[in-house]
């Protein structure tokens, strides 16, 4: 793996890059530059699996940056002083919320959870970051039905018809949904919100029947774990 | 400069109103115009109205009760008295007597002889006879001795003072034609020689009513009431105040005002032995006197005007000609009240603005002034007090207000200090400078031990210095940039590079709320960066220009947007508009290579 430390202060910068260097060992690669400009395109060419961000997020600049680093496929960490922000950089969708002045055991938990992202679920999540033609949008995650692979984006299909494509692929989203978001099939999480019915056809075939009266199949082994989510086991 | 000025962050903001906003807005001001006006009116003439009304009970009580007797001639001579043995019974056939006359009566201590010839009333109703003489008397109603005032005597040991007034039942008159009214007198005890003297007869009938004589003073009773009302509620509100201008003299004024109608009413309402005339009278002078100083140095410092010592100096040597060498005490009282109320008007006719405030007293002082010739005496008696209760009670009360007034502002401004002081401390201890300075710790300790202890060392003194700060309105120039050295100096050791301050001052001693330097210095590093403030010093100059003191910070330009917006320039406006309310410009934003912060004052030192 490879992650991008970002951060402004020389002597912390040179802190995370020694510490991250020591407990990741050789399972991944670390740069460190001063902001997220710095970085160029290379965030866009996915050249990076992971961030560790410094942000201020003391005022709306910060959680601007924010939003454009959840809206990528990479997932993000944050490293901030702001302690009181956390719960608010959680509903923004990071991994995790280091507090500075941090510790190298803090550190490393942070570094677990990015190394190693599919153990770490449910999120805490509100909001997706999209990317748009003009800057990044977000989306109440209450107001999403289901989100889909495709390829290594992810399809979201909203309540009220339409679709975005988000950066992050179905398995890195896993890891920052809320416990709302359900497997219900290989290829597709489900929100438990929006679910009217499951239905039982004939060949064990299941589907579910959402809000909005769609039908969405599901996959013979997620049928125990759904009944589980919907209580109705 | 031109781009600078077009991004300056002015604080007073002003929005065009559309045409009917702006009628609006003409209404509101006309009619808030037209309640000010109210308000105006109503104050200034409230105390004349007030005076008005009680001057009006005063005359309605004062109305002259029903003589039942007429006095026909009033006559004295001396009394050809024996060397011992009692005191003659009445007069010898031959005395050689002449008309009254209170000048010459007032010389006379030895045994005298008054009369009277009263003609003889149409009825045979009781009646009483109100006599007033500074001496022991012993009268005789057509011959018949009525009861004795003291003891007449040949000489002072001899004397036993009587009343200065006394009141006898007459018997039935028992014969037509006129009455005839005897006393012989004595006065050894006069405490004070005076020029004149009182030697008044009174015969009323008996059914007088008892409120009668009291009235008048009821009235001056009820105005001295008031006065001392207003002097408590004034000292309630001056409790714990520091002295406002002019306080004491007020104060002092008041306690006239509330003695002099107690020493009017003791003779008419308690009456006293003729020995203690004198003292009132000279008490009841200096107390005038005393009025008539305070009164003119009261309104000169409550209206701040400026009087010559040569023109102090003139008025007092006025005054103390008038009482020292005027014949009566009447005459004496007389002018001293006169001249303080023309002094105290030239003084509020010599002061600057606040119209409100000086027009009733103005009022009053003509009213008084104009009032004083043509009532003369009768003026001194009653109305003189009702005067002075108004008088001081409108300006105990206005002065009271005034305390209440500064006592508000005062809170607020202790209030908005108190938020300051807060706002300035929470911004010195703000998260992410803290946290960052604290992980920058972190590393140093492992890294490089010895500059950690100078980052622990800069770090306690920052916080003092805040604490110190915070605690002051205003603080040298001098203690601000030690604050913001001391800030860089952090940065420096965090950084691993210098950051310069460059000072051009040209007084260091000069004061300005503290923080207003500091926040510029914690917004160029938030927003420009501490490495770009590496690359460009901070400078400093502060200097005159067109009498006022400006205080240009340039610091590096940086790329962040919403500079400028945030808490540090909300603080900085906040607390130079605590500090120079009104008297300040706070300007920034780029000005070439440079971001430029400007604060301009007026009232610098």
């Amino acid at each position: 793996m490879r992650i991008l430390i970002v951060e402004d202060e020389p002597l912390i910068r040179e802190r995370l890059l020694r510490m991250c260097g020591e407990l990741a060992g050789g399972r991944a690669r670390f740069d460190a530059v001063a902001d997220l400009d710095l970085a160029g395109d290379r965030l866009q060419r996915s050249l990076y699996d992971g961030l560790l961000l410094d942000l201020n997020l003391g005022g709306e600049d910060g959680f601007e940056l924010l939003r454009q680093a959840v809206a990528g496929r990479y997932q993000c960490v944050v490293v901030s002083a702001h302690r009181e922000r956390a719960l608010q950089a959680f509903e923004y969708g990071v991994l995790d919320f280091v507090p500075k002045p941090f510790t190298r055991e803090r550190l490393g938990l942070a570094l677990d959870r990015l190394l190693d992202a599919a153990r770490y679920r449910p999120g805490l999540s509100r909001y997706l970051g999209i990317w748009r033609a003009n800057g990044t949008a977000l989306i109440e995650l209450a107001d999403v039905l289901w989100i889909r692979a495709d390829g290594d984006y992810s399809e979201v299909r909203l309540i009220d018809g339409r679709s975005e494509l988000h950066d992050k692929s179905l398995a890195a989203l896993t890891a920052v949904l809320p416990p709302d978001f359900v497997r219900c099939h290989r290829s597709c999480l489900v929100n438990l919100r929006h679910v009217r019915s499951l239905h039982a056809g004939s060949g064990s075939r299941y589907w579910l029947v959402m809000a909005n009266g769609k039908e969405l199949p599901v996959g013979r082994a997620h049928v125990s774990g759904l009944r589980r989510e919907l209580g109705i086991e | 400069m031109q781009k600078r000025s077009a991004s300056i962050h002015a604080a007073p903001k002003i929005r065009a109103s559309p045409s009917a906003e702006r009628l609006q807005a003409g209404d509101e001001c006309l009619h808030a115009a037209s309640t000010i006006w109210r308000m105006t009116i109503t104050r200034v003439l409230a105390a004349p109205a007030v005076l008005a009304l009680v001057v009006a009970a005063w005359l309605l009580a004062a109305s002259p009760v029903p003589v039942a007797v007429q006095v026909l001639s009033a006559e004295m001579a001396p009394a050809p008295v024996p060397m011992s043995g009692p005191m003659p019974e009445r007069p010898p056939d031959d005395l050689d007597w002449q008309p009254l006359d209170p000048g010459v009566l007032a010389g006379w201590q030895d045994p005298h002889w008054l009369r009277w010839r009263l003609a003889a009333p149409a009825d045979d109703a009781g009646r009483l006879l109100h006599l007033s003489l500074r001496a022991a008397s012993q009268p005789y109603w057509n011959g018949q001795p009525l009861a004795p005032n003291g003891i007449v005597g040949r000489s002072k040991d001899e004397e036993q003072p009587g009343l200065i007034d006394i009141v006898r039942v007459l018997p039935p008159s028992g014969h037509a034609g006129a009455d005839e009214l005897i006393v012989l007198a004595s006065s050894h005890h006069q405490w004070l020689r005076m020029d004149t003297t009182d030697a008044g007869l009174r015969i009323v009938p008996v059914g007088e009513a008892p409120l009668q004589r009291a009235g008048p003073w009821l009235i001056v009773a009820f105005a001295a009431g008031a006065l001392g009302a207003a002097c408590l509620y004034f000292l309630a509100v001056q409790r714990g105040q520091p002295r406002a201008h002019g306080a004491p003299l007020l104060l002092a004024l008041g306690a006239v005002g509330l003695a002099l109608p107690v020493l009017e009413a003791w003779r008419p309402l308690f009456g006293y032995p003729y020995p203690w005339h004198g003292l009132r009278m000279f008490a009841l002078l200096a107390l005038h006197a005393a009025a008539a100083v305070l009164l003119p140095a009261y309104l000169a410092r409550r209206f701040e005007v400026g009087v010559p010592v040569a023109a102090r100096i003139a008025y007092l040597a006025t005054l103390a000609g008038g009482v020292a060498f005027l014949p009566s005490f009447d005459g004496r009282g007389a002018t001293v009240l006169l001249l303080s109320l023309l002094a105290s008007a030239w003084l509020l006719l010599r002061a600057q603005g606040e119209h409100e405030e000086r027009r009733p007293i103005l009022i009053l002082m003509l009213f008084g002034a104009l009032t004083m010739p043509i009532a003369g005496g009768a003026f001194l008696d009653g109305p003189y007090f009702l005067l002075l209760a108004v008088l001081m009670g409108f300006l105990l009360l206005r002065h009271a207000e005034r305390l209440r007034t500064l006592d508000r502002h005062n809170a607020r401004l202790r209030e908005e200090r108190a938020r300051l002081s807060l706002q300035r401390l929470q911004r010195g201890i703000q998260p992410h400078w803290l946290m960052n300075t604290l992980t920058c710790l972190q590393e140093l300790i492992e890294q490089a031990p010895p500059r950690a202890s100078r980052l622990v060392e800069s770090l306690a003194e920052q916080f003092d210095c805040l604490r110190e700060s915070s605690r002051h309105a205003l603080v040298p120039l001098e203690d601000e940039l030690a604050l913001c050295r001391n800030h860089l100096d952090i940065v420096n050791l965090a950084l691993g590079q210098p950051i310069a301050l460059e000072v051009d001052v040209d007084d260091i001693d000069f004061l300005l709320p503290p923080g207003v330097l500091h926040a510029q210095v914690e917004n160029a590093l938030t927003h420009a960066g501490a490495s770009a403030c590496t690359q460009q010093p901070f400078r400093l100059r502060v200097q005159r220009e067109n009498g006022r003191r400006v205080l240009e910070l340039r610091s590096a330009l940086g790329s962040a947007a919403h500079r400028g917006q945030g808490t540090g320039t909300r603080y900085i406006e906040a607390s130079l508009d605590a500090a120079f309310p009104g008297g300040w410009r706070f300007a920034q934003g780029p000005d070439g290579a440079d971001w430029c912060g400007r604060i301009e004052l007026a009232c610098a030192s």
